[in-house]
Formats: structure tokens, sequence, C-alpha cells
């Protein structure tokens, strides 16, 4: 095919961002000189009037591939490769150069020497694409199900979603209960409508969906396949109970001895070994907490067993791994506090007086610790004064340099609480900055401030001391007064920075996605074209385990990631890139260097007549090379990609002489 | 950085106070260490210039107790301790250091020491110098000031720089 | 039992001069404690006073008492003052981190025939008690103190910040000096003000201030009930134990906090007597305390 192809040329302008630093005239000339090549030109070759001409051009010509000069081939590469498609040619004899991003915008100060480098870039292209062949993309089937990992309100609202469009949904969660963080809160702002009584009608909605499978208690343990086929293997933790049988009558729980720390109070008061995390839990199925229970560690007891009327508790019953297969995956794991305690100067964990912003919700909680009255942890009364402390851990370079996103109108609901319950007591809150911007926010701020005995001192407070009564100190400076001020209150409340949910890691672990250096969270395809994709196709994030953010948005976010998902799902397939490694079989000594060297688990050996050799599994193969620089006996291209190409790109870009040099 | 540069310690990070005020409510001292920092930021803004004035001219500078609570603090990790060195030597230049700073240095160049002889007083009222304290409880007399004067240009050498 | 660890010992201008208690009652208790210490005659200030103001001049007298104190060869330097502790360890940490400074350094230092070898490790008391002698020796010790006596610890700033210099514990939530009083068989409490500072700084240049600091220091703890101050810094027992009573009185108050230095503490349970230590060089009320941690 060598030699006898003709190539068509296109080199854009792009207004003037080429144009204006790569001489376009001079580059068209140079390349003009290559036997067999034809130039065209366009100020806007991307438009609709660049694409018609492009089509036309090719056809009357009748190249057989085509070079584009233009933008990255991240951004354009469809376009392009859609007009080769309408001018009868196969997409994959394109090669794009992109003189824009790699070549004026980065050289605008010298113009000669980018107009040299945008004529090798093109030589080098011509070079390579002499041996492009034409290659065809494959299409797999997609399995018409998801996986929800995370059982919070994005989780919930995701799996509705995909549930609702006909597909099946694996929701899986990780405690007893469903309703993550949110079944926490007293009240959401700035409406101060119940969040329980929201939230409840949706996880309700998620127990007696019938495309949705419910497994609480379980945690994802391995994932693996691709986009379209992931085979998920997920560990159900022994309840105790079988689940088929319990009636939820909650029977067995009255008459437990046993005692343990109360995780959904946030270690503010104890449970029953036997429990369920709250009422309005779902499913409403009780759980043995192993380490608590007397039976399972002493083998004394069984009172939940005898007490239970359908014989559902059963001590015998062992974890169980079930596997699911799904063509799609969200990860909506959620967020936790800050461990504040290692912010000292504010007395976390020494005083126990100083709470965090969620355990005050358990605290003002109807079916909290002390069901809805607020009352101080040590002190035992009710609060006169209470100090709220913002930004404790948040943008603080020495612990989360970021806004936590909802502290500021949190604390501003958490004053409101306290004047609701009790209505004399003052509230102080400390913050440099309220950030407000929020649908009806600021109109909320402005509501709390109008509140007596509400004040809102403009600094971070610097520090919290306790004093012998029992009583804390807070240490600021109040910059209307202009002097430091030290203010004794009963309760510190601290509106604590979140980081990502501690189970997000190892989800993150098991799916090989990115992180954000600190907090956690996950990291998306792009901040602002791809927010819910991830470098992963099929896995999706959404909700606060993605970035600190509040209800409305985690729930836009997770009908987002769910309309991807369904999008996907109805489609039923998947295209394949085809730029995929390619065993030359005579050459492979069937070493498995290649096995190894893959990241992403896409070469096995087979035999093939009598040998062993590497095979490639295209659907798994990201084209990304590592197997090539591998493989000692050079057994192994990519597609479109080969060695001999590379060489020709390589061999154009730095051993070239412009031609006004050799004259 | 050799030994004579020591004193273009980077101040850079102190850019990013976000006057939160956390510094000045841990002062003990009382002190306004973010104002250090605008008085600092004077070198960019000229419209500080008169903070800059006011605050190396102002004795409070020297009341910091170096105790360095308000460098712990910051959420912004601001060098506050070496914008208020800076701002001292500053001050030194024009003259404005306390005396006792010079007191020290003099008797550095005489015995080594910061410190000469004291008077030490017992809970029962005894007073001792410090010679007599020391050899009554078996400890090794002063260090004597052999062969000091090398020390000494090398004292003045170095001050002068800062 | 482990090889004998042997130290340069650092007393520093104001132990040397004033709290001479420092010193005595640190050489007296490493007789006990498997610790051979060297005393090397020829020192200089650390230049803990000019950090800031002749930060140059400052560095160089660091080094050169480097240089005196690692002549010997010793296994680490032992720094009996929080400021002579901050001046050597962040000077460690600067010249292992920068080499030209350490060439610039030794080469002043050649100049008077002065040489600096290896960069030592640079030992805080606490440390010393803690990490080498070990809280298990000091739990060997036979008791003779009441378990009931409450102890409230003083660091002092300069033993742990700024924390951008390693020291010997965590700079906001230092825990070893507990652990040593609990060891030794007393209890020890977190307050508020265990991480206050003494105020000594500013003794040379606005003592009022000075004594400002301290009042709070010495009031704020002595609230919480204890019946005793430890310390290892000789400014901070200048300011919270030699000073207490003028302190209390420019405030209208009363001496109340019984403070001791560490060593003198630990020298008590290892049978020493007070004038081993001089404990007669105590000025705050440390009779109220003594029956109750030394029954003889
Ligand atoms: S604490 Fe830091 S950021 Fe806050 S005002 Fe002081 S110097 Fe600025
Ligand atoms: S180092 Fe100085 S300015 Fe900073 S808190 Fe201490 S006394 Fe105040």
């Amino acid at each position: 095919m060598e030699g006898s192809s003709r190539i068509g040329v296109f080199l854009c302008h792009c207004g003037t961002n080429i144009a204006g630093v790569v001489d376009i005239k001079r580059v068209a000339e140079e390349i003009g000189k290559i036997p067999n090549v034809v130039v065209w030109d366009h100020r806007f070759l991307c438009s609709a009037d660049g694409i018609d001409s492009m089509v036309s051009s090719i056809r009357s010509s009748g190249v057989d591939r085509v070079v584009v000069a233009a933008c990255s081939f991240r951004t354009h590469e469809p376009v392009f490769q859609a007009a080769l498609h309408r001018a009868g040619l196969n997409p994959y004899l394109l090669e794009i150069v992109s003189t824009r991003e790699l070549c004026s915008w980065v050289h605008e100060g010298e113009k000669e020497k980018a107009t040299e480098k945008a004529i090798r870039m093109v030589r080098a292209a011509i070079a390579k694409i002499r041996d492009n062949r034409p290659l065809e993309r494959r299409r797999l089937p997609v399995v018409p199900a998801a996986l929800v990992v995370g059982g919070g309100v994005a989780g919930i609202r995701a799996a509705l979603d995909i549930a609702d469009s006909g597909f099946t949904v694996y929701l899986i969660e990780r405690g007893a209960s469903i309703g993550g963080n949110m079944a926490r809160l007293d009240k959401t702002f700035p409406t101060l409508d119940c969040s329980i009584c929201i939230l409840g009608p949706l996880m309700n909605a998620v127990a007696q969906h019938p495309n949705i499978r419910l497994l609480t208690y379980s945690e994802v343990v391995s994932v693996e396949g691709r986009v379209g086929e992931f085979v998920v293997k997920i560990l159900r933790k022994p309840r105790y109970i079988k689940e088929s049988l319990c009636k939820g009558c909650l029977i067995c729980i009255a008459k437990c001895p046993a005692r343990a720390i109360d995780e959904f109070n946030l270690k503010l008061s104890h449970r029953k070994a036997i429990y369920v995390p709250y009422p309005q839990a779902v499913p409403r199925i009780p759980v043995i907490d192993p380490d608590a229970c007397l039976y399972l560690r002493k083998g004394i007891c069984r009172t939940c067993e005898k007490l239970c009327p359908t014989g559902a508790v059963d001590f015998a019953q062992r974890g169980e791994v079930v596997e699911v297969r799904v063509g799609s995956i969200i990860v909506a794991t959620g967020f936790e506090e800050y461990d504040i305690s290692s912010v000292y100067e504010y007395g976390y964990g020494r005083y126990p007086n100083v709470v965090t912003g969620l355990q005050l919700e358990r605290l003002v909680s109807s079916y909290g610790p002390t069901e809805g009255r607020l009352t101080v942890p040590g002190l035992g009364i009710e609060p006169r004064r209470v100090a709220i402390i913002n930004c404790a851990g948040s943008r603080d370079e020495r612990h989360l340099p970021y806004c936590c996103r909802v502290g500021c109108m949190a604390s501003l609901k958490h004053a409101w609480y306290i004047k609701h319950l009790v209505p004399e007591a003052e509230v102080l809150i400390f913050a440099d900055e309220i950030r407000a911007s929020g649908k009806n926010f600021e109109e909320f701020y402005r509501r709390i401030r109008l509140l007596p005995g509400v004040y809102i001192v403009k600094s971070r407070a610097s520090e919290v001391r306790a004093n012998p009564s029992g009583t804390l100190s807070i240490k600021a400076y109040d910059p209307v007064l202009n002097r430091e001020v030290t203010v004794e209150v009963d309760l510190v409340v601290l509106e604590v920075g979140i980081v990502a949910s501690r189970s997000t890691e190892a989800v993150r672990n098991i799916l090989k996605l990115g992180a954000s250096p600190t907090g956690g969270f996950l990291l998306e395809l792009h901040p602002k074209l791809n927010p819910v994709e991830t470098a992963v196709d099929g896995v999706y994030i959404c909700g606060a385990a993605a970035g600190p953010k509040d209800i409305p948005e985690s729930v836009a976010q997770a009908s987002a990631a769910a309309s991807k998902v369904i999008a996907l799902l109805s489609r039923g397939y998947i295209e394949i890139q085809p730029h995929t490694a390619r065993v030359v079989e005579e050459l492979c000594s069937g070493c498995r260097i290649c096995v190894t060297a893959c990241a992403y688990g896409a070469i096995r050996i087979v035999e093939r007549g009598g040998r062993n050799v590497a095979s490639v599994d295209e659907v798994l193969c990201k084209g990304c090379g590592s197997c090539v620089g591998s493989c000692p006996s050079g057994a192994i291209e990519i597609q479109n990609l080969k060695l001999s190409q590379v060489e020709a790109v390589m061999s154009e870009m730095q051993g070239w002489e412009p031609y006004v040099q050799r004259a | 950085m050799v030994l004579e540069k020591l004193v273009e310690v980077s101040l850079e990070t102190l850019r990013a106070c976000y006057t939160c005020f956390k510094c000045i409510g841990v002062c003990p001292a009382g002190l306004r260490p973010n104002l250090f920092v605008k008085a600092y930021l004077s070198t960019v803004f000229r419209e500080l210039r008169d903070v800059y004035e006011e605050i190396v001219t102002n004795s409070s500078l020297w009341s910091c107790a170096k105790c360095l609570k308000c460098v712990e603090v910051c959420p912004q990790k601001v060098p506050l301790n070496d914008v208020i060195e800076y701002l001292q030597r500053e001050a030194a230049k024009r003259g404005l250091a306390p005396r006792a700073y010079q007191d020290m240095v003099e008797n550095i160049m005489g015995t080594f020491l910061a410190f000469g002889s004291q008077t030490i007083v017992s809970r029962d009222g005894d007073f001792y110098t410090t010679g007599e304290a020391r050899e009554l409880l078996g400890l090794t007399p002063l260090p004597e000031p052999n062969k000091i004067e090398k020390f000494r240009e090398r004292l003045k050498g170095l001050r002068s720089i800062g | 039992m482990a090889r004998m660890v042997k130290l340069a010992v650092f007393t520093g201008c104001f132990a040397l001069s004033k709290q001479i208690a420092v010193e005595l009652s640190t050489l007296r208790v490493l007789q006990h404690l498997n610790v051979e210490p060297i005393v090397p005659r020829s020192v200089n200030c650390c230049g803990f006073a000019f950090r800031g103001l002749y930060p140059s001049m400052s560095l160089y007298l660091t080094g050169r008492l480097l240089a005196s104190l690692t002549a010997s060869d010793p296994d680490g330097i032992l720094t009996l003052c929080n400021g002579c502790y901050l001046m050597l360890r962040e000077a460690v940490h600067r010249l292992r981190e920068d080499r030209r400074l350490l060439e610039s350094v030794r080469s002043y230092l050649r100049d008077e025939g002065l040489e600096l070898r290896g960069i030592p490790r640079i030992v805080h008391p606490v440390e010393l008690l803690h990490d080498i002698v070990g809280t298990e020796v000091l739990k060997g010790i036979k008791r003779t103190g009441d378990n009931n006596v409450l102890v409230a610890t003083h660091y002092g700033c300069h033993a742990l910040r700024p924390s951008t210099v390693p020291s010997f514990d965590n700079s906001v939530n230092p825990s070893k000096m507990e652990r040593i009083v609990e060891a030794l068989g007393f209890r020890a409490r977190d307050y508020p003000e265990r991480l206050d500072c003494c105020g000594a700084v500013l003794l040379a240049t606005n003592p009022s201030l000075a004594m400002k600091l301290a009042y709070s220091k010495i009031s704020g703890t002595a609230r919480w009930g204890f019946h005793l101050l430890v310390t290892t810094c000789p400014y901070c027992f200048e300011m919270l134990d030699a000073r207490q009573e003028a302190v209390m009185q420019t405030f209208g108050d009363e001496p109340r906090l019984p403070v001791m230095l560490l060593t003198q503490l630990i020298g008590l349970q290892l049978g020493l007597s007070e004038g081993d230590v001089a404990l007669n060089l105590n000025l705050s009320p440390v009779d109220k305390v003594l029956p109750q941690i030394v029954r003889r």
C-alpha cells in the first residue's frame, strides 16, 4: 500500500489561534513539496463549512489518507473522523496534528520556530500515516443491570432513577441500614424541613422497588471485567438474623443485656448488642454485633433467640460472598467528619462538651440519645450559652486546605436548633467568613441573624479551654470590638471539615479510581465537562464521596450519574476503540513478560498450533503500549502505532533540516 | 545559603494570610501578629507604608514572647515569627532595639556567656554569688574567657551583617 | 545492662549562672541512670537571644557551641535549657538540610582552630528520661511518694515549638513528660494552661508583661488543684518558681503552686537528699508538698 497512497493535508488557521503564530502559507508550501501530498487550508476547519469543504476536497482529489493539522484530537477527533466517513474513507486513515495545543499556544513569542515545528509535525504525521491500516470498531453487549455502592441519599437517588427506567440495580450498603449521614440530620438547611421525613419515603421506595436488590451489611470485595460487563463479588457480613424470616417486630432487642457504643449516635450513647441503628432503618431487620454479643463472645445468653417469634435469630450464620454481573457501577460512598481531635486547640476528645456538628444533630434529634432534649454532654444541663466554631479543620493548611461547603449553613441551622430548643440560650458563631452562595442561603443567613441572642463573631476562634467548673472558655479576637474576647460557654459545637468516608478508599482501590490528595475525594474525569465520569469506563461517581457538597447537589449529581448509566444500559452495547495491541504470533516466544507488564490484565497466554503465545483481549486493552516496550522479541505492536511508524515520526521530528537552511 | 546571607529568610507564604484573626486571640502578649503581616506587606503596597512606620517604631514589636503559639495555630502556616524578627531587624537598623540585647552581646564578647555572675537566694534567705554557690554545691567554675580575641572579632563582624 | 550512654551536657548561660540547681540535680540523677555525662569547659552562649536580631551571629554561636560539645565524640548532646535546645535542634536541622550552610559554618570555625565533625543528636532532658533511660527504669525506682500527688507538667514553648523543626514529642499534644510523672508513681493530667508561655523571654525587654504571662500561667494552673508543677527549663523555672512570689504579689495574689525541676523530683525519688538536688534554692512553697513526695 505504501508509496501508492495519496495523502490529503488540511491546515486549519483556527482564526488567529494557530495562524497568528504559525505561518500557514509557508507550511503549505513546504508540505506541498512532498510527492503524493495535496494541501488545503481553512480558517475554521471544524466549522460546518470547513467540514463540508474537507469532504468535497477528499472526494474530488481522490486522496486515500488524511492529515489534519488543527486542535487536539482529544476534542476534535470525532468531528474529523465523521468527515472521513462521509467522504467514504475509513476513519482510522486520519492523523491529527495538534498545531494549536502543542505548537502555536506554547510558542507564541517565537513565530519562526513555531512555523518550523509545525512543518516537522505535519511531515511526521505524513510519514506515519503511510503505514496506517483501516480499522473497525467492535461492539460488545452490555449487561442490563447496575451496581450502586453506598446507600446514602446519593446512592438511594441514583438507584431509584436507574430502577425506575426498568433496569436491575444492586444497591450495596456497608452499614445495617441505608440512609447515610442524612439520616443523622435533624433538619436540613435552608428550609429547616425534617431530614428523615423527606429521606424516609425514598428509603422505603428503595425497599419496595421491584428492580432494586438491596444488600445491606455488605461490602464490595472485588470487581473484574469492564464496562458493559463487570463481575462484582460482594461480601454479605453475617447479621446472625435470617432476613427472610424476620418480620421486623424487634421484640428480640428489648431484653438484650449487652451494651456497645452507638455509632449511629456518634458515640454519644449506647445501644444493645442486637440492634437496628435507628427506628426508621431500612431494612427493618436487626443486626447482632459480634464484638458485644454475650453469646458470640462467651457462649452465654441467647435471650434474643428465645424471644424471636419466627425463629429468625441464627447464631450459626456465616459471611457469604455473592457474585453479580452489571454493565455499570456508581460509587456513592459518602463522607465523614475529619478527625477533629487533631486540631488540638479546639479541645475535641479532651472536653466532653466539645461536640461536632453531626453530634449536635444527634443531640437535638427526636430519635437521638436524649430524644430531642438538648443536654450538654458532661454537664447534664441545658446550655445557657453555646459557641459554634466554623471551619474546624477546614481551610487550614495544617489539616484540610479546602472548604467543606456545608459548615456555614450548618452553623446557622445549628444556631436555630439551639434557639428553638432553649429559647433563652445565647449562641455565638465564630466564623471569619460566612459563605452563603446557594439558593435561599443568604436569606437564611439573614433570618438567623435576626434571631435575638445569636451573635456572629467575624473571626476564627483561637482556642477552647476548660474551666474547673466544667464550662469552656473561647478565646478569640472580635474585629468589631477591636479587642480579644474570652467567652464562657457550656457547649462548643465544631463545624468540622469533611473527608471522603473511610470505605471510599477500599472501593477506590478495587476499582482503581483516582482521588484528591487531601480528603480522599474521588476524582472525576474532567472537573467541568465530565463531573460524574471517572477514568474507568462505566464507573461513575456522585455525592459527597466525589467532593464536599450539600444534599441538593448530591441528589442532582446522583441523578446525573444515573442518567449516564441509563444511557449506557439502554443503548445496550459499547463500541471499543481499535487501537489495541496485536501479537505477531510467529515472533512470540510465550515468555509471559507482557502478561505482567499489562496493568489492565488484558494479556493471556493461549495455545496456538501446539505453541504458547500471548493473546490480547481487545476489550480490556487500552492501547497503552506497556507490553510493546516489555516484549523482548518485538512481537507486540499497537495497531496504527507500529514501531516503524514511531520511528518514522521520530526521525522526521529530529532529523529533518528545513529546506531554507539546506539551500 | 551561607552564614552571611541568613537574613534572606523566605517570607513568601505570609501573603497567604486571610485575616482570620486566629493568631490574635491566641497571643499571650496581647499582640496582633497579623498586623505585622500587614506591615511586612508594605514592602509591596506603598499604601501600607504608615502601618509599617507605626509598627517598626512601636515598642510592641519587642513585646513578642516568642512563644510561637501564633505560628502553631495559623491555618495558613504564615511564618509570623519570621515576620516579627524581620521587622525587629528593620527597627534595629534605626537603633530602636532595646538596650538589653546590646548588653548581652557585650557580655558574650567578654566571657563567652550571655550573663555574668548573679545573686542566688535560698529559701532560708541566704545570698550567694554564682561562684560561691557553684563551689558550695561542687559544680565546676564558670568557663574562663581565654583566647577570646578572635571570637570577639568574629561576633563584631557577624553582628554588623545581622 | 545496655552500654552506658555518653552525653555531652550543655547547661546554658542562665542555668550556669543563676538556676544552678538544674545542672546539679541533672548530674546527680544521671549517676543513677547509666548515663555518662561529659561537661565540656569551653563553651559559649547558644545565641538564643539574638536568633531574630542577628541571625548570622547567632547561628555562628550555635555552630561554635556544637563544635565544642562534639569534641569528645559523645553519643549526643544533652541541653538543659529549652532556649539552647531550640537553637541546637534548629541548627542541626538546618545544617543537615543545607550543605553549603554547613560548609560556611565550618570555614568560620576552622579559622578559630575548631572543627565541627559530625552533626550530633540533640537530646532534651525529657527525651533522655523517656526515650533513652526509659520509663521502665523509672518505674523500677522504689517509690516513697504518695500516689495521689497530682503533678502539672510544663514543657515550655521552645521544647516543642516551632513544629517545623523536629523535636522530641508531638508539638501540639505532647505526652512524654506525663508518662515520666506517671512512671514515678504520681498522677499527671492535661490542663488548659499546659502549653502556655512562662514569659521569660520578655524579662529583658518588657518585664511587666513577662510578669503578666507568668501570672496567668501560675494562677491558671493552680485553679486545677495540682499539688506540684514540674519543668526542666531554667528560664521557666525562674519565672514559675523563683519569681512566683513577686509575680503573685504584683497581681494581689499569694504564692501557692509548689514548683520543682523534674530532675529534683526524680532525685528525691531516688533517695537523694534535698541538698543533693539543691532544693533549698526553690523559692516556691515546695515545703507544702514535700511530705507527700518523700516519706522518710
Ligand atoms: S492566624 Fe494566620 S491567617 Fe489568620 S490572621 Fe493570623 S496570620 Fe493571618
Ligand atoms: S510568638 Fe509572639 S506574637 Fe506570636 S503568639 Fe507568641 S508572643 Fe504573640
